[in-house]
Parts: C-alpha cells; sequence; structure tokens
C-alpha cells in the first residue's frame, strides 16, 4: 500500500503546484502589460514617457571590457571603458554635445582665451566643484594633469599638451595655460576633456599613477562612482559630492556581454534594460522588440572603407583605383547593409569624418563625383593600356585585374559587403577571387596590414585627432623600418601631392613646421582632401551608424548618442520608469 | 599507499613536461606572439615583446626562458587587454570553478539516484523512462539544449506572462540585484546545460555497475543473512558500484576545465572556455599558452587522481 500512498501523495502536490503556478501566472500577467511602442530615430536624445521612479537598478549590455583604466595611458584605448567609466568618474572642462564644445559643470563659465602670442587661456573653476572625497578640484589638479600627460611615460597621445609651456596653479580656482610662443592651439577645448579629464593630485601626485589607476579605483570627481569588477561588469553607484544634477538611478550595472547574439537575447528577455550595439544587420531584430526605442546615429566616429595597396598590383595605377571608384553603387550597397536598420543612410563621401568638433569643420564630400558609371570605368581602363579578355575581365600585359579582398573573419554585415563588391566588380570587369582572404583582425591589423600583405581590405577607420589625415595617407607613415613598422598608412600610397599640404596640417605628427592657425589649416585640408579624392587610396562606403536601444518602459529620461562619450553619457539624468 | 601515490605522481611529472614542450612547439610555430604590436602607436613594442620571449634564440632556449618565467609566475600580458595573464586566468578560473562545482554536485546527485533507481528496479517503467531519457541526453548537443532552455525558460515565461524580469537569467553568473537567489537565477541554465551530458552519461555507468554488484555473491549472502533491503543496496551494493563512476568521474572533471567554451559562450559566462575563444580569435599567445598548459594540468592532475581514488577504493589495484 506504501506506494499507492506516495503516487497519490506526489499527485495531489503536482495538482497543487499546477495551481499555485497558474494562479502565479495570472497574477504576474496583470502585473506586467505592455503597449508594444516602437520608434526609430536618427540622432539626438528621445525622452521617454513613462512615470520616473525614484532609485533603482538597472543593467546595461557592454560590448567590450575595458583594457585598464589609465585613461592617459597607453592601455587605455577602448571606447567603452571611457563611456562606461571614464567619463562617468572624470571631470572635464568641456562637453561635445552636438558637434559644438559646451563648458562642463566643473567650470564657471566659457573660458577666457589670449590669442597671444602666446595663446594663454584662463579657466575659472567652479567653486562647487569637489572630488568624492570633499576635497576641491584645483587649479594644481589641472597642472598635474597636463605634467602627467605630457611628460609620462606611457602615455597614449600628447596631442596639444606638448604645446603647453606652462600652467599657473596660483590661484586654486583659476588654472591658467599659457602655450609655447611659436604654437597656438586651434584645438584647446580638447584639453582636460575628451577621453582624458582631469585627474586629482591629492591622491596620485608622488605615487605610480598607472599602479592606482589602471585597475580601477575608488574615487571620482564625476557623477559615479565606479567599481570595476573584471571580467564581470562595472557597476556605478552615485557620488554623494557631485554638484551637477544627482543621478536618479542607485545602481548602474554595464554588465560585460561581449557575443552580439548574447547581446540581443540578453535585451529581448529583459536582462539588459538597453544595448548600444555594433550595427549588424541582425540588430535590425531589436527593432520589433517589445517596448523598444531604436535609434541609429549616422554622427559616428567608425568610417567604414575600401582599402586599397596602392604598392600591389592592380592597385598601383591610379586608373585603376580611380576606375574601381566608378565600379561601385555606394548607395545601394550601404542600403542592403543598414536598409533593415534606418533606410535613410547615406554612403560617406569623404574619408574624413563629418562629425565632432574637430573634425566636422573640415569635412568635405570630395568623393560624390565617384558613382556607378561603366563608361567612365572603360575610358579610365582604356586609356591606362587595360583591354578585357574574353571573360569580360580586365588585363594588361597578360595579367588580369583580379585580386585578393580581405576583412575579419566572423563579422556578417563584412561578409555581405564582400559579396555585394564582388558581384558589382565583376559587372565592371573586375576579379574578386574566391574564397576572400579573410583573416581574424588581430591577423588583419596585426600582420596583414601593416607588413602590406593584402591587396584590398574592408575595415572601419576610426577617427583621428587631427582632421589632416596625415597619420593614415602621409608617405611617412607608410610602415617601414625608419617608423618601427609603426606607421598606420596601409594603404601604402606615395604622393608628394599630398603630403605637401597635410603634412603642416596635422598636428600628431609632432613635427616642426606643423601649423595651428585654423585658417591656413583649413586651406591645407582642403587641398589635401581634392587630392587624396583623385589617388583615390580607399574608398569610402558608410559611416559605421552607432545603434541606441532601451526599454521605454523600463528606462527614461533625455536618451540618445553622442559620438564621443556614446550613448551613456547623459546616465546620471536617466530613470527607471514605471 | 603512498609509494603507489608517489610513483603515480612522479609518472606525472614527465607528462606534463611533454605536454608542455608539445603545446610550446606547436604554439610558437603556428603564430607570431607580435603581430598584434605591429599596429601599435609605439615603435619599440615589437623589439621589446622579441627581446622578453627570447624570440631570437633557438626553440629550445625560447623553451626554457618560457618555462622558468611560468613557473615563477611570470606570465607577462594579455596581447589584447594588455592586462596580466595570470590574473585573468585566475579570474576566468573561478568562474569556471563555480559552474564544475554545482554542475558536478547536481550531476553526482542525480545521477547515483537514477543509476540505483534503475539498477534496483531494473526493466520497471521509469526504469526504461530513464534510460530512453539518457539516450536523449547524450545525443543532445549543449549548444542545442543551451539555445532551447533559454527560449523556452527565459524568453517564452517573460513574454506569456508579462514579467518584468525573466525567471531564470542567461547572461553571466550575477546581475543588479546580487544575493543568493540572484546568483542562483543566473547558475540556473547554464548548470542545467552542462549537468544534461554528464547525468546522462553518468547515470548510465552508475546503473551498469550497480547492477553488476547486485549479482554479486556477497549481496545475495547478505540477503540470505536477512540484511535489509535498504541496507543491501546502499551500504554493500551502493559503496561497491560507486568505485567505477568514481573514476570516471575525476577524469570528466579534468577535462571540464577546458571543454566549456560553448556553454561559457552561450551564456557569456566569462570562464576559461572564454577566455580561450577570444585569445584563439585574437592571436594572443600569451594567454594561449599558460591556459593550454593549465588545461593540460588539470586533466593529468585529475586523471591522477582517478588512479589515486582508485587505490584508495580497491586494495587490488595498489597490489598490482
Amino acid at each position: 500500500m506504501t506506494p499507492n500512498v506516495t503516487h497519490h501523495g506526489t499527485r495531489s502536490w503536482v495538482t497543487r503546484a499546477i495551481v499555485v503556478l497558474a494562479v502565479l501566472g495570472l497574477a504576474l500577467a496583470a502585473c506586467g502589460g505592455s503597449s508594444g511602442t516602437k520608434s526609430t530615430k536618427s540622432g539626438g536624445t528621445t525622452k521617454s514617457n513613462g512615470k520616473a521612479l525614484t532609485g533603482g537598478a538597472v543593467t546595461i549590455a557592454a560590448e567590450q571590457e575595458l583594457d585598464c583604466a589609465d585613461w592617459i595611458a597607453s592601455c587605455a584605448g577602448s571606447s567603452w571603458g571611457t563611456w562606461t567609466l571614464g567619463a562617468q568618474t572624470l571631470p572635464r572642462a568641456f562637453e561635445q554635445v552636438g558637434g559644438k564644445y559646451i563648458p562642463s559643470v566643473l567650470l564657471a563659465g566659457e573660458p577666457t582665451l589670449k590669442t597671444g602670442p602666446p595663446q594663454v587661456v584662463t579657466y575659472k573653476i567652479n567653486p562647487n566643484a569637489v572630488w568624492s572625497d570633499g576635497q576641491p578640484i584645483t587649479a594644481h589638479d589641472f597642472k598635474y594633469t597636463w605634467d602627467q600627460i605630457a611628460t609620462g611615460s606611457g602615455i597614449y597621445d600628447r596631442t596639444n599638451y606638448k604645446n603647453i609651456e606652462s600652467i599657473d596653479d596660483s590661484k586654486p580656482d583659476t588654472p591658467v595655460v599659457t602655450f609655447k610662443a611659436d604654437q597656438s592651439d586651434a584645438a584647446w577645448r580638447d584639453l582636460f576633456g575628451g577621453f582624458y579629464g582631469v585627474l586629482p593630485s591629492h591622491l596620485l601626485e608622488g605615487k605610480d599613477r598607472s599602479a592606482l589607476m589602471k585597475d580601477g579605483y575608488d574615487w571620482s570627481g564625476g557623477p559615479w562612482i565606479g567599481k570595476w569588477n573584471k571580467g564581470t561588469d562595472i557597476t556605478l553607484t552615485p557620488n554623494p559630492k557631485w554638484w551637477g544634477d544627482k543621478p536618479k538611478l542607485d545602481k548602474v550595472v554595464f554588465k560585460f556581454t561581449t557575443d552580439t547574439a548574447s547581446e540581443a537575447q540578453a535585451y529581448k528577455t529583459g536582462q539588459v534594460v538597453a544595448a548600444y550595439p555594433q550595427p549588424q544587420i541582425e540588430s535590425a531584430e531589436l527593432k520589433t522588440a517589445r517596448d523598444t526605442s531604436f535609434v541609429v546615429s549616422v554622427k559616428t566616429t567608425s568610417l567604414e572603407g575600401i582599402w586599397m595597396n596602392a604598392q600591389h598590383f592592380p592597385f598601383d595605377s591610379k586608373a585603376v583605383r580611380q576606375a574601381i571608384a566608378y565600379s561601385l553603387d555606394r548607395q545601394a550597397i550601404v542600403k542592403q547593409l543598414f536598409g533593415p536598420l534606418d533606410p535613410t543612410i547615406k554612403a560617406s563621401q569623404s574619408l574624413n569624418f563629418d562629425f565632432g568638433a574637430p573634425s566636422a569643420a573640415y569635412y568635405r564630400p570630395t568623393f560624390d563625383k565617384y558613382h556607378k558609371d561603366l563608361k567612365m570605368v572603360n575610358k579610365l581602363m582604356t586609356g591606362d593600356g587595360w583591354k578585357k579578355g574574353s571573360d569580360g575581365i580586365w588585363a594588361k600585359g597578360g595579367k588580369p585585374a583580379s585580386f585578393k579582398l580581405a576583412t575579419t573573419t566572423g563579422n556578417h554585415r563584412r561578409d555581405l559587403t564582400e559579396q555585394l563588391l564582388q558581384s558589382e566588380l565583376k559587372d565592371a570587369g573586375f576579379q574578386v577571387q574566391s574564397p576572400f582572404d579573410n583573416a581574424k583582425s588581430g591577423t588583419l591589423f596585426g600582420d596583414k596590414l601593416p607588413k602590406g600583405d593584402f591587396d584590398a581590405a574592408i575595415y572601419a577607420e576610426v577617427a583621428t585627432l587631427d582632421p589632416g589625415l596625415c597619420l593614415l595617407f602621409c608617405s611617412e607613415n607608410i610602415p617601414s623600418e625608419a617608423n618601427g613598422s609603426s606607421g598606420q598608412n596601409w594603404t601604402r600610397l606615395t604622393s608628394a601631392a599630398l603630403d605637401k599640404p597635410w603634412r603642416p596640417a596635422d598636428v600628431t605628427l609632432g613635427a616642426a613646421d606643423v601649423t595651428l592657425n585654423k585658417d591656413k589649416r583649413d586651406s591645407l585640408i582642403r587641398e589635401g582632401e581634392k587630392v587624396l579624392a583623385d589617388e583615390v587610396p580607399a574608398i569610402p562606403i558608410d559611416p559605421l551608424p552607432n545603434i541606441v536601444v532601451w526599454n521605454n518602459k523600463a528606462l527614461g529620461g533625455p536618451i540618445g548618442d553622442n559620438p564621443t562619450y556614446g550613448m551613456f553619457w547623459n546616465i546620471n539624468k536617466w530613470y527607471r520608469t514605471g | 599507499m603512498a609509494t603507489y601515490v608517489g610513483r603515480r605522481l612522479l609518472y606525472s611529472i614527465p607528462v606534463i613536461l611533454v605536454a608542455s614542450i608539445l603545446l610550446f612547439v606547436f604554439v610558437r610555430e603556428t603564430t607570431d606572439p607580435t603581430a598584434r604590436l605591429r599596429a601599435s602607436r609605439d615603435t619599440h613594442a615589437v623589439a621589446r615583446e622579441r627581446a622578453r620571449l627570447h624570440l631570437d634564440d633557438p626553440l629550445p632556449n625560447q623553451y626554457w626562458h618560457w618555462l622558468s618565467d611560468f613557473a615563477r609566475g611570470k606570465w607577462g600580458d594579455s596581447a589584447i587587454t594588455h592586462r596580466s595573464v595570470a590574473s585573468d586566468i585566475k579570474r576566468a578560473m573561478r568562474n569556471t570553478l563555480q559552474l564544475i562545482l554545482w554542475g558536478i554536485l547536481i550531476s553526482a546527485v542525480v545521477a547515483i539516484a537514477i543509476g540505483v533507481y534503475s539498477a534496483v528496479r531494473q526493466y520497471s517503467a521509469l526504469d526504461y523512462t530513464f534510460t530512453g531519457l539518457s539516450f536523449i541526453g547524450l545525443s543532445m548537443p549543449p549548444f542545442w539544449f543551451g539555445i532551447i532552455a533559454i527560449e523556452l525558460l527565459v524568453y517564452q515565461p517573460k513574454h506569456l506572462f508579462n514579467l518584468h524580469d525573466p525567471i531564470v537569467y542567461s547572461i553571466g553568473l550575477h546581475g543588479a540585484g546580487g544575493g543568493v537567489l540572484d546568483y542562483a537565477r543566473h547558475l540556473a541554465l547554464p548548470v542545467a546545460t552542462l549537468c544534461v551530458q554528464i547525468i546522462a552519461s553518468w547515470s548510465r555507468y552508475q546503473r551498469a555497475s550497480m547492477l553488476d554488484v547486485m549479482s554479486a555473491d556477497y549481496i545475495r549472502t547478505a540477503r540470505a543473512k536477512g540484511v535489509p533491503r535498504r541496507k543491501v543496496i546502499f551500504k554493500h551494493g551502493l559503496r561497491n558500484a560507486l568505485v567505477p563512476l568514481v573514476t570516471v568521474m575525476a577524469i570528466d572533471i579534468g577535462y571540464l576545465f577546458g571543454g566549456l567554451i560553448i556553454t561559457e559562450k552561450i551564456f557569456s559566462i566569462p570562464g576559461m572556455g572564454n577566455l580561450f575563444f577570444t585569445a584563439l580569435d585574437g592571436g594572443d599567445t600569451n594567454v594561449l599558452l599558460p591556459w593550454l598548459i593549465i588545461v593540460a594540468t588539470s586533466i593529468i592532475v585529475f586523471n591522477l587522481l582517478a588512479d589515486v581514488l582508485l587505490g584508495v577504493l580497491d586494495p587490488r589495484v595498489r597490489v598490482s
């Protein structure tokens, strides 16, 4: 009899469990509810209509984990690190919003500028500005930050800071920055801002800054105090001493979710309430997720294009490079790649960047002359001595216009780009060899491109600090023994016509003949951009868009993209919604 | 016993050394540890790394330098993250160990229970059910089970019941909330994914072993003497039937240190599997080599443990 009793008991238990679950399910269903709001916008911030709740914690997906939190050091190159931790904890002099510089709450107002020579900038620090330990932010913090960047070892970039002659910190609330007599810095608003900010001298001076910062730190001069739980997340909690807009959330967790598919799944299942995903075709599926606001921004720091090796056949001929540019309907390619995300995205018409305070003023659409024109292809190719063979492929001296195309493996969007290019170029008489010459990102960027072991490659170039792009295209930056194989001109283009105007315009080179006069630079850069469009070492395809996704039933506030500080630049103004 | 353990320990040392030599040669010959540094703005980075790794020396010298550094804990920095390899591996190991610990614990309890029940109630309806489920479990790849589990246990319930949060999570090991419940909700799916195949496999071992033992003469004698059924099963039967399973478990645990790549990838767990995947994809030999050595060592150590356990549980092995 015992087994029967047991079975009966089990049945009763199961029945009770089912009833409890059903009731629980109905109760939970009553607690939930959604209207399925969706939106697609380009740029700007969007406010949610939900009722703002006080406090609470939210989890947000972070696609990358930072490498190090010593923001001025060469180890801190990750944008995600700055977006999620650096920008939240370091005070900075200026904000970049909508492509314009705006004095931040660190300052009492716009600094005064004496053009000189020597150029002098006088800042006035907000009297309420304090570090998280209550110590005031002072002129000496500015001086210490400059000293570390200009003279420290293993610094990521000293641009602009090396032009400073001295910083007067005699008045604690008034740092006075004097530039070298022969230098005037047009980009002075980038100082003590951007990805660097201001460092606390009272905590770091005389100590090993790198050791104290690289693995994270517990002080802050921003709205949040950050904790980096390596391998897992970054957790932000409000800085009680922050003098600006107080954070509305009690806790923000940036959970490292480096796999794109996992990130989408985490968002759709409510495990994260916001994401800033890479613009893969699959990202479009998030548009249809429930209660989702989906914003696509083309004002970005990344420019994707086809980069040709000007020392390899057939790209050693300028006519061929131009013919390739005339072979492509770039707008059609962009539509195929990003149409599901945002059908209004336009193809890029420059190898420069059309956003952001440093670059936007110099942007000119010099590549807009290149559109699909097979007659022009024929003219250029025949003019250069090429003839089409029976297979429809151009040939010269018995060698066909056939080349290898490379990109990073595992990127679906780039795989599709390759296929589209192969098809369009075949119509124009060029053969893209199969299989593609793809490689892992480490091999492509660490080996193949620097060594010149490629014909053509698809990848995104990130905005340089200077709009002259000398770093990417001047002949002295071709990887060589002279520059320790560290040159970034992987197209290996040698053009005196380009070097002449751009070399003196590029502040990143640190050359003696560099000019910082804005008008003169503008004229030089304009001249160089024309030459670049004529030389065609690369063909711009698209501004790699940024995607901002959030659950508008869970999260509210002025949410949107900032090309410099990412999606989270104003996260202190975000709140939970009810 | 000490002689037996000592002898097994001595055998393991040359095995680990040979494994390290082979791994070192394979990795050095197939990847360039300075590849990533070529894109660096630091013009001396490549030369510095070549000097640090003694890449201009003959291969045996390179190995010797690497082994000395490895033994002294000087594992260098990751070429991708620039963080200390030792701390990255330590952190990844800690996360993987959590999966392994819970996975093994749950698998062992369930598999033994199923195995014992199936053997004691051989050819019963539940025995057939468990047998069928075992075969399903064995033939179900973890990536498939993981994805289906996410769909059925995370996505569908959330949308079916309009829940604000899913019942269980499929990303990472911790959430914003923290606490034991949050931890359990994060661990549930990856541990279940890990357990399915293990339970299926171990329960078959346990069933076969238990059947073998239960038909032995000493069990028949115990029954004839009137020893209670429960005591016969658990004291005389299970205790002896566990011997083969324990050795299988020890060997399997060794493999798990490097074998959770798919589970960790699906559930975004920053463990050893994910670390390996990232290092391999990025050509980060600074991480790959220590990772491979640690995984190889853990396999060898757990094999050694299996031998020792077998010796402890079965004196005949020690004598032979």
